[in-house]
Parts: structure tokens; sequence; C-alpha cells
């Protein structure tokens, strides 16, 4: 019974820490893809009118970089749930500016120069970015739920709480 | 207890690295924002081609702007790059051949804010207030699915800025809107225009000496040339 346990719980660690791994590569790789390009960013963010122009321009420069962030602190395992909360938010963000782009019947491509024509298939593909943004959405939610993974400092920060609440009581 | 909660020192190493960021972010945002849209006036002379609007005079370095006034990203090289291009018309450095260009017509309702926004910058250079006026365009711009200005914003905008009086009527009688379409179809088939492994002519498109340049991912594309 409890070897059950204990081997059930470490298989949910592998998941939930390929899960963490996983949810890191989608931030690295999206922020620093938004990062290389702060032009075409702009142009992203701006395309979906919902801020105005003064507004557009410090998220578009804050948004990759915060995406950087919240993919190092995942890769290290750095407070995983918090961290899987603060996507979690992300990415409801996300999803309620394609839905209202896709409800408002947005056409994403302004006509203006921006990054090689991305924008232009975006018009066609609001469902499959909501899916995808749907799957981000379940990697956080796993590890909200369950934050424990293997290979993450939390491990080694929670040890030293304790190692020094322990020291502090003998 | 600590395990199920996170760690309480993780938690402050979170929150310290995602406030970092923000420091950071709008530490570089204020000083490069501080640098790049402070005002230049132009005290360049323009010459009008048709509907191409050329601005100081004859230098070893032709730049051609093709730009929309509706156009967002427009907007944005105007504010990031606008300052530093007009120094350099001023400067003699550059001469720039600017192409007010029709391309978001249906961006607006009613449609057309586009054409009559680049026959009233065309209405501008022939009044002699070219450099003012462009500034004005773009500090005034409305956004896409708006209705745009009328055209007695138009003619307000161009009076704040001297333009004379037959300005008016060039605004309202779209002196130049043969002239912008005429411009804008032929930009549209000039492959020469587009960005690499673009399939068609968008805003802003920038050449130096006919070459294509980038300077939207290229922030040194300018002092490059004139340096």
């Amino acid at each position: 019974m409890l070897a059950d346990e204990g081997s059930g719980r470490s298989w949910l660690d592998v998941v939930g820490t390929l899960v963490r791994l996983g949810l890191a590569a989608v931030w690295l790789v999206s922020g620093s893809i938004k990062a290389s390009d702060p032009t075409q960013t702009w142009v992203a963010v701006h395309a979906y009118q919902v801020m105005p122009n003064s507004a557009v321009t410090p998220v578009a420069a804050l948004l990759p970089w915060v995406e950087l962030a919240l993919g190092l602190l995942l890769l290290l395992g750095v407070g995983t749930r918090l961290v899987a909360t603060l996507s979690a938010v992300l990415f409801v963000v996300f999803i309620a500016g394609v839905s209202q782009a896709w409800a408002r019947g947005l056409s994403i491509d302004c006509g203006c120069f921006g990054g090689g024509g991305d924008v232009t298939p975006e018009q066609t593909s609001y469902g499959t970015e909501l899916l995808r943004d749907g799957a981000f959405l379940v990697l956080a939610a796993w590890l909200i739920i369950r934050p424990r993974t293997l290979f993450a400092l939390d491990d080694v920060l929670t040890r030293g709480e304790r190692q020094s609440v322990g020291g502090g009581g003998s | 207890m600590a395990a199920k909660s996170g760690s309480r020192t993780a938690i402050y190493i979170v929150v310290g690295v995602l406030v970092a960021v923000v420091l950071v972010v709008w530490g570089v945002f204020q000083f490069s924002g501080g640098g790049s849209t402070t005002p230049v006036a132009g005290t360049y002379t323009t010459t009008l081609q048709d509907s191409v609007v050329v601005a100081g005079k004859a230098a070893p370095i032709t730049v051609d702007i093709y730009e929309d006034f509706l156009c967002p990203v427009c907007g944005r090289f105007e504010s990031s790059d606008g300052g530093d291009i007009t120094s350099a018309i001023n400067a003699g450095k550059i001469q720039v051949r600017y192409h007010p260009v029709a391309i978001l017509n249906r961006a607006t309702n009613p449609t057309g804010y586009s054409l009559r926004a680049a026959n009233a910058g065309v209405c501008a250079a022939e009044g002699g207030v070219f450099p003012a006026y462009h500034d004005k365009l773009f500090a005034q711009q409305p956004s896409e699915n708006s209705a745009g200005l009328t055209d007695q914003q138009l003619i307000d905008m161009g009076t704040q800025v001297k333009a004379p009086a037959t300005f008016a009527n060039c605004v309202t009688s779209g002196k130049y809107s043969k002239a912008v379409t005429a411009e804008t179809s032929r930009a549209a088939k000039d492959t020469s225009l587009r960005a690499a492994g673009a399939s068609s002519f968008g805003t802003p498109s920038v050449t130096i000496n006919g070459k294509r340049a980038e300077p939207l991912s290229d922030g040194n594309w300018l002092t490059n040339v004139t340096k």
C-alpha cells in the first residue's frame, strides 16, 4: 500500500517535471522571439486593439522579458506554484485577447509592414491559437494543483528553511 | 507544510525577479524614449513631383519613405526615427522623398481617411508647411476602425501650422487624390519595395539610394549611412 503510493507519487513527479520544463520552454521560446523583434511584438500587441497606443508601447516592451523571466524561474523550479499561477493568468489574458479579436471580427492584418506578413495567417488560425493556449493553461493548472517536481530549486529552498527552523529549535 | 504552500524564499525570489524585470524595462524605456522623442522642427524646404514630397536639398544619399498616415507602425516609426530623419534632412546629409500612400482606405469608417490624409500631406507641401504638418498628422493619428479625422480637422491642423488660404480648398477638393492613388498602385506593383519574403507592399517602406532598408529592425539604419 505504502509502496504503491510511493511509486505513484514519483511517477507523478516525473510528469510534473516534464510539465514544468515544457512550460518553461514555451515561455523561453515565445519570450525570446518577442524580445528579438520589438517592432513585431508592438504590432502584435497593437493588433488586438484593446489598448491605446500609449499603453501598447510599454506592454509590448515588457511582455517578452516577463515571459523570459517566467520561463527561467520554471526552468530552475523556483516558486513553481506561484509562477504557474502567474502563467495561468497570462494565458487567460491571451485567450481573452484572441477571443475578443475573433468575436469582433478583427482583421489582424493591419496592412502595415511587420515581420514578413506573420500576422496575416492569424486571421484564419484563431481556433488553433485558442486550443494551444488552452493546452498551455492545462500545463499551468497541473503545476498549480501539484507543484511538486524533480530537480527543482524549490526543494533546496524549502530544505534550507526547514533546517534553519530546526536549528533554531535545538 | 512549507512544501505545500511553496517556500517563502522562493516567493520572494519570484516577486523580486519580476519587479527587477519591470524596473529594468521601465528604465531602458525611459532612457531610450527620452532620447528619441525629442521633437525636431524641420527647417528644410520641399518640392513636389506629382504626389511625391521631395524634402531638402539634393544630397549624396536619397531616402525614399513610403507611409500611410493611418498606419500604426508608420506612427511608431515616426515617433522613434522621425526626429533623426528631420535632423539629417536639416543638416543636408540626406534628401528624403516622402511618398504619402493610401493602402488603408478600408480601415476607417467611413472609408478613405488614408487617402484624404495623404492628399492633405501633399497639400501641406504645396503650401510650404510640410515638415510641421507631417508631424501633426502623426501626432494626431487616429486609430484604425475609427472615423479618422474629418476634412475640417485636417484643415484646422493646417491652420495651426500656418498653411496658406489655398490649403483648405486643396484638402476638400482632394487635389492630389488622383496622384496619391496612382503612386500607391505604382508602389504596390514595385517588387523592390517589398520586405524579403513578403508577397505584398506594406508601410512603412524605406529605401536608401533605391535599395530597401529595414529601419524597423535595424536601429542604426540612418546613422550607418550618414556617419
